[in-house]
C-alpha cells in the first residue's frame, strides 16, 4: 500500500462518517422546523392571548427557524474531504484491478482464488479507488473461508451495461447486518466495521451499489456494481 | 378531504409532518416503515404518498417501485436527508412526482403537496403535432398526466383553463418560437416551470432559453430522461434554492 492508498482509505471512511452525521442532523433539524411551524400556526389560531401576554413566545418561535436556517447553511458547507476523493479519476480495467490485487496477496492466498474475467469493459474511475474498494471485500472473503476455503471472483457486464465484480466465498455467511449502517459498528468479533463501509462509500461515489447476499448452499456473495454511465465498451472509458 | 400517507422511520419527523398536514385539513395516515405503508395502501385509497428515502428494511425507492408494480398510480413525493442520492435518479425516471430535501420549509412542502394533489398536467408544446402528441402519450404511460399543444397561443389558452405546472417547449417552431412561448407562459402564470427542447443547432435560441428555462434538452430525448427532468423541475420549483450534490 502507498501513502496515497492510506489517504484514500481514510477519506472514504471520513466521508461516510460525515455523511451519516449530516443525515442525522437533517432529520433532527427537520423535526424542529416542522414542530416550530405547527406551534406558530396553532398559537396564532388559538393562543393569541398567550402570545400577547409574553411577546418572547413569538420571538422564540422565530428564533427556532433562524437557528435551523443557520444550521442548514453549515450542513451545506462543502467538506474538504470531498476534494481528496474528487481527484480519484481516470480510466481503469476492472478485471486488471482484480488481477493485480490477487497477485499482491501472495501465492498461497492467490491459489485459493479462482478468477473469471467475462468482460473487457473499462470504467472511468481511478484504478486506486476500485482497488481500495475491492481489497476489504477480498480480505473478508479470505477471512470467512479459513485456510482451505475457495473463493471465486467474477467480473462481468450485466443488464444495461453495468460492470459487476462478484466475490463469492463458501465461508460463514456475512448476514443482513453487513455492511453496518455507520463505520465502527461491526457486530463481528475482531472486526472494526470499516472495510465494507469503505467499499460502500466508493460504490456511492460512482452512483453504483454494494450488495451482500447468501451463496447457495453456504457462504456469501458480495457484488460491487459500477454503473453503465461509467463504463465504456470500446476500450476507452466515457 | 384528500388522504395523504406519510412514511418515515424518524419518529420526530413523522409526528411533525402528520400534525402539519392535519392542520392543513388533510386526512393523514402515518407509517413508520415501508411495509406498513404498503399495507395501508392495500386498505385505503390515498391521494398522495410522502415518504422518506432511507429507512431500515425496505427503502422509499423500493417502496415506490412496489407501489407502481401493484398498478397504483398515486403521486409519490420522496424526501431525503441528503441533497442527492444516486438511487433517486431511478425513481424520478420511473415517475416519482418530486424529490425534496428533508429540510424544506413546511410552507413550501405544503404548497407542493397541494399541487401534487391537484394532479397537474405537463403541457408539451411542439408545432409538429405528431411529436407533441407522441411525447404527451409517452409521459402518460409513466403516470405523468400530459397534454399536447401546437403553438404558443393554444398553450397559453390551455394553461389558463387547466392546472399546468410544467411545460416542455420545443425551441424551433413556426410562428412564435420556443423562447417567446416560454416568456409568454411565465408572464401568464409565474408558477409554471419550462423545459426547453431542441433537435436543431440553434445556439442563439439556446442561449436565450438558458435564462428562463429550467433545463434545455437535446432531441431525441428518452421518455425516462424527460420524466426525470420533469420530477427535478417540480422539486426545484418547490425548493427554489440550489443544493449541493452530496452523496448519501
Amino acid at each position: 500500500m502507498t501513502d496515497r492508498d492510506d489517504i484514500v482509505d481514510d477519506a472514504l471512511l471520513l466521508q461516510e462518517l460525515e455523511s451519516s452525521l449530516r443525515h442525522g442532523l437533517r432529520n433532527h433539524f427537520s423535526a424542529i422546523r416542522n414542530a416550530a411551524y405547527f406551534l406558530d400556526r396553532r398559537l396564532k389560531a388559538i393562543g393569541a392571548e398567550v402570545l400577547a401576554a409574553d411577546p418572547r413566545l413569538g420571538k422564540m418561535l422565530a428564533l427556532l427557524e433562524t437557528e435551523v436556517r443557520a444550521a442548514e447553511s453549515l450542513l451545506g458547507t462543502e467538506p474538504r474531504i470531498d476534494d481528496v476523493l474528487a481527484r480519484e479519476t481516470g480510466d481503469c480495467d476492472p478485471a486488471e484491478a482484480v488481477r493485480s490485487l490477487v497477485a499482491e496477496l501472495g501465492p498461497i492466498e492467490a491459489s485459493r482464488i479462482s478468477f473469471v474475467a467475462a468482460t473487457s469493459d473499462r470504467a472511468s474511475t481511478s484504478s486506486r479507488l476500485l482497488r481500495r474498494a475491492l481489497a476489504p471485500i477480498l480480505a473478508n472473503a479470505l477471512d470467512a473461508t479459513g485456510a482451505d476455503g475457495a473463493i471465486v471472483v467474477r467480473v462481468r457486464t450485466v443488464g444495461d451495461g453495468d460492470v459487476v465484480v462478484e466475490v463469492e466465498d463458501e465461508g460463514t455467511e456475512l448476514g443482513a447486518a453487513y455492511p453496518p449502517p455507520v463505520p465502527f459498528a461491526s457486530s463481528k468479533d475482531g472486526h472494526l466495521g470499516v472495510g465494507l463501509v469503505r467499499a460502500r462509500r466508493a460504490a456511492r461515489l460512482w452512483h453504483g451499489s454494494l450488495t451482500i447476499g447468501p451463496r447457495d448452499p453456504r457462504g456469501t456473495v458480495v457484488s460491487l456494481t459500477i454503473p453503465a454511465a461509467l463504463v465504456a465498451t470500446d476500450g476507452s472509458a466515457s | 378531504m384528500s388522504k395523504v400517507l406519510v412514511v418515515d422511520d424518524e419518529e420526530g419527523v413523522l409526528l411533525t409532518l402528520v400534525a402539519n398536514l392535519e392542520l392543513e385539513g388533510f386526512e393523514v395516515f402515518a407509517a413508520p416503515n415501508a411495509l406498513e405503508a404498503l399495507e395501508i395502501l392495500r386498505r385505503v385509497d390515498v391521494d398522495l404518498v410522502l415518504s422518506d428515502v432511507r429507512m431500515p428494511g425496505m427503502d422509499g425507492v423500493e417502496m415506490f417501485r412496489r407501489i407502481r408494480a401493484s398498478g397504483c398510480e398515486v403521486p409519490v413525493v420522496l424526501m431525503t436527508g441528503f441533497a442527492l442520492e444516486g438511487q433517486l435518479d431511478g425513481a424520478m425516471r420511473e415517475g416519482a412526482f418530486a424529490v425534496l430535501p428533508k429540510l424544506i420549509p413546511v410552507d413550501r412542502l405544503l404548497a407542493l403537496v397541494g399541487r401534487a394533489l391537484g394532479n397537474p398536467t405537463v403541457l408539451v408544446v411542439d408545432d409538429v403535432s405528431s411529436v407533441a402528441e407522441s411525447t404527451a402519450h409517452a409521459l402518460s404511460t409513466t403516470g405523468v398526466r400530459a397534454a399536447p399543444a401546437f403553438d404558443a397561443e393554444s398553450a397559453i389558452r390551455f394553461a389558463a383553463t387547466h392546472r399546468v405546472d410544467v411545460c416542455v417547449v420545443d425551441l424551433v417552431m413556426d410562428g412564435t418560437d420556443g423562447v417567446e412561448t416560454i416568456r409568454q407562459l411565465a408572464a401568464a402564470d409565474g408558477t409554471i416551470v419550462c423545459i426547453a427542447i431542441t433537435g436543431e443547432d440553434v445556439p442563439r435560441l439556446v442561449h436565450r432559453a438558458a435564462a428562463t428555462a429550467y433545463a434545455i434538452l437535446r432531441k431525441p430525448v428518452e421518455p425516462s430522461e424527460l420524466v426525470a427532468t420533469i420530477a427535478r423541475a417540480r422539486s426545484h420549483s418547490a425548493v427554489r434554492a440550489s443544493v449541493r450534490g452530496e452523496l448519501p
